[in-house]
């Protein structure tokens, strides 16, 4: 009965042993995870500035508005200058027409990045693209998951799948790689194809 | 007796069967199906304007009825409602397969209104079309300078110099060719030039003419002011011309001649009004002609006689190689000539006339013998001849 005893105590101590170590090695996983979290975190998070729900207004050199981007959150980054936002709405006048006025260009897109110098917008994510070239007659609506915007150009390229329309009644189509100059509204688009789903 | 149906069902028996052929006629005058949307595929698409034009590389236009349009480049134009409307003007190895034809061209212009193909032109060197036909066997294939498809009428027009194989006849023409879809019809336009059809039919009629009224894929056919060869000798002109029984792979026709028919065959000539010429494996079977009269000639066989006859309708049987000329005829023999109230037949092999027996039994032949100055016979006569006549 006594050895009995004996040997039921040693398994008990045996395992309250092997829980400690358990609970030991646990722990100090956990504070490694966090500290290497910590450290990738922290290019992002020094940001310049942040903004939430913010409207953004770029001005030219002559005091003109160049752009408009309203966005969930706007930051910039330390490093580069480069913004990014995110789920934001992008709106430009080509040079030479009237802010706000028909030949408008709107933007939307999950994300955009803007570099601190050129007017070269890049949008990714759900990009829809829609305004009246200046010289045609009839909107061009872009929606694809990747757009280049280069409001000096006045050009918008992407090199992946797009789909775009013209007027409201026109010309459905797909393809991949889209240049259009939205100042005369000529494009061209690579391999594809036009179906008209009513 | 009980009747099968009720009287009230046999009154409206008529209205049903009406009701049933009118049934029938929609149907057969069916409008054609909706066409399917128009989808547009490419290599390379520009649109230099916003003004419904568009320049592509590698163009292909299909649509769901089997539409399909390929080209090496195309220019498009007028386009609107998602290629629904639009003239295409393409070029590079165009192919064009529409409804049950094909085009091939080095160029084409294609006009869509309402997804619905209006009109097509290609041109080429030459611009080819082939059709495999409403029977099967009877495929059209043509070549032209130029064809255009009109929608509307539903006919393709050749022009240009243009080549032609339907069923058993080949041909080529300068003059525009006008190919009827539905009615599976080629016919000729009249272009005022004095420039002529020339076709071969069954790989052994030779037949030139200046207008081909119809051409229709059931193996029958309307020529005007032809001339039709064989390689047997044979030859006939005609004012009109209309060929049946025609099929390939058969040298079997049935002709009917009008408009100042001549028959020229194995050496004997029938010119009449109208014929009829019977083929039958390259020879001529059967020939029946009519006039006011029917004029028949001979060179002759044995005797070197000449022997012609006229009468309202003359035969020639080909199987026995015999000419017959019904109740009255005229004919001259060498130097004799005869009326005859009986039935006449003429043997071409050996020269010899007789006569048969008429439904007029108080019917006669009446003969005038050429004599010499002494009041005999012709001494060249044949003896078997003389005791005939005699």
């Amino acid at each position: 009965m006594g050895s009995l005893r004996g040997v039921r105590i040693f398994a008990l101590l045996l395992l309250l042993a092997l829980a400690g170590t358990a609970a030991w090695f646990w722990n100090v996983r956990q504070m490694e995870q966090a500290q290497s979290a910590t450290v990738r975190e922290a290019p992002q998070t020094a940001y310049d500035y942040e903004a939430h729900e913010v409207v953004m207004r770029q001005m030219d050199p002559e005091g003109r508005l160049a752009f408009q981007i309203e966005a969930r959150q706007i930051t910039q980054l330390p490093d580069s200058g480069r913004v990014t936002a995110l789920d934001l709405t992008l709106y430009h006048d080509p040079p030479g027409t009237a802010v706000g006025g028909p030949n408008r260009w709107t933007l939307k897109a999950d994300r955009g990045e803007l570099p601190a110098e050129g007017g070269i917008v890049i949008l990714t994510g759900h990009v829809r693209a829609r305004g009246i070239p200046v010289d045609g007659r009839s909107a061009l609506t872009i929606a694809t998951q990747s757009l280049r915007y280069d409001m000096t150009t006045q050009e918008l390229s992407s090199d992946e799948v797009v789909r775009f329309s013209r007027g409201d009644n026109g010309i459905q189509s797909e393809g991949r790689g889209l240049r259009v100059n939205v100042r005369t509204g000529s494009l061209e688009l690579g391999p594809g194809n036009a179906t008209f789903v009513p | 007796m009980p009747r099968l149906f009720p009287d009230r069902m046999q009154r409206g028996a008529p209205v049903l069967i009406c009701l049933v052929a009118l049934l029938c006629m929609l149907q057969t005058h069916a409008a054609p199906a909706p066409a399917g949307p128009v989808q547009v595929k490419w290599a390379e698409l520009r649109a230099e304007r916003d003004d419904g034009t568009m320049s592509m590389d590698g163009i292909v236009i299909t649509q769901m009825q089997g539409t399909l349009i390929r080209a090496r480049k195309a220019e498009g134009a007028e386009l609107s409602n998602n290629f629904d409307n639009g003239r295409w003007a393409l070029t590079g190895q165009v192919h064009i397969e529409y409804e049950d034809f094909v085009l091939d061209a080095d160029a084409a212009t294609v006009v869509f209104t309402n997804r619905l193909i209006q009109s097509i032109q290609v041109q080429g060197g030459p611009a080819r079309f082939s059709r495999p036909g409403k029977v099967a066997d009877r495929p059209y294939k043509g070549t032209a300078q130029a064809i255009g498809f009109n929608g509307a009428k539903r006919q393709m027009r050749f022009t240009g110099h243009s080549w032609f194989s339907y069923g058993p006849s080949e041909g080529n023409s300068d003059k525009p060719l006008l190919y009827d879809l539905d009615s599976a019809t080629l016919s000729s336009e009249d272009d005022g030039s004095g420039s002529r059809i020339n076709m071969t039919i069954q790989g052994r009629l030779q037949v030139t003419c200046s207008h081909m009224r119809a051409v229709r894929g059931d193996g029958t056919m309307l020529l005007e002011e032809l001339v039709m060869t064989h390689a047997e000798g044979t030859r006939v002109t005609a004012g009109k011309a209309e060929g049946s029984e025609l099929s390939a792979g058969t040298e079997n026709s049935r002709w009917n001649f009008a408009d100042g028919v001549r028959v020229e065959y194995d050496r004997f000539v029938m010119d009449a009004s109208s014929a009829t010429v019977v083929f039958a494996n390259q020879l001529i079977n059967w020939i029946d002609v009519r006039g006011q009269p029917a004029r028949f000639s001979h060179p002759g066989n044995v005797s070197g006689w000449p022997y012609s006859g006229t009468a309202d309708a003359i035969t020639f049987d080909g199987l026995k190689r015999q000419v017959r000329f019904p109740d009255h005829s005229r004919f001259s023999y060498g130097p004799d000539r005869g009326d005859s109230a009986l039935p006449l037949v003429y043997e071409l092999d050996t020269g010899v006339v007789r006569s048969e027996k008429a439904s007029n039994p108080d019917a006669s032949i009446s003969l005038t013998f050429e004599r010499d100055e002494q009041g005999r016979l012709a001494p060249s006569r044949p003896q078997q001849q003389r005791s005939k006549l005699k």
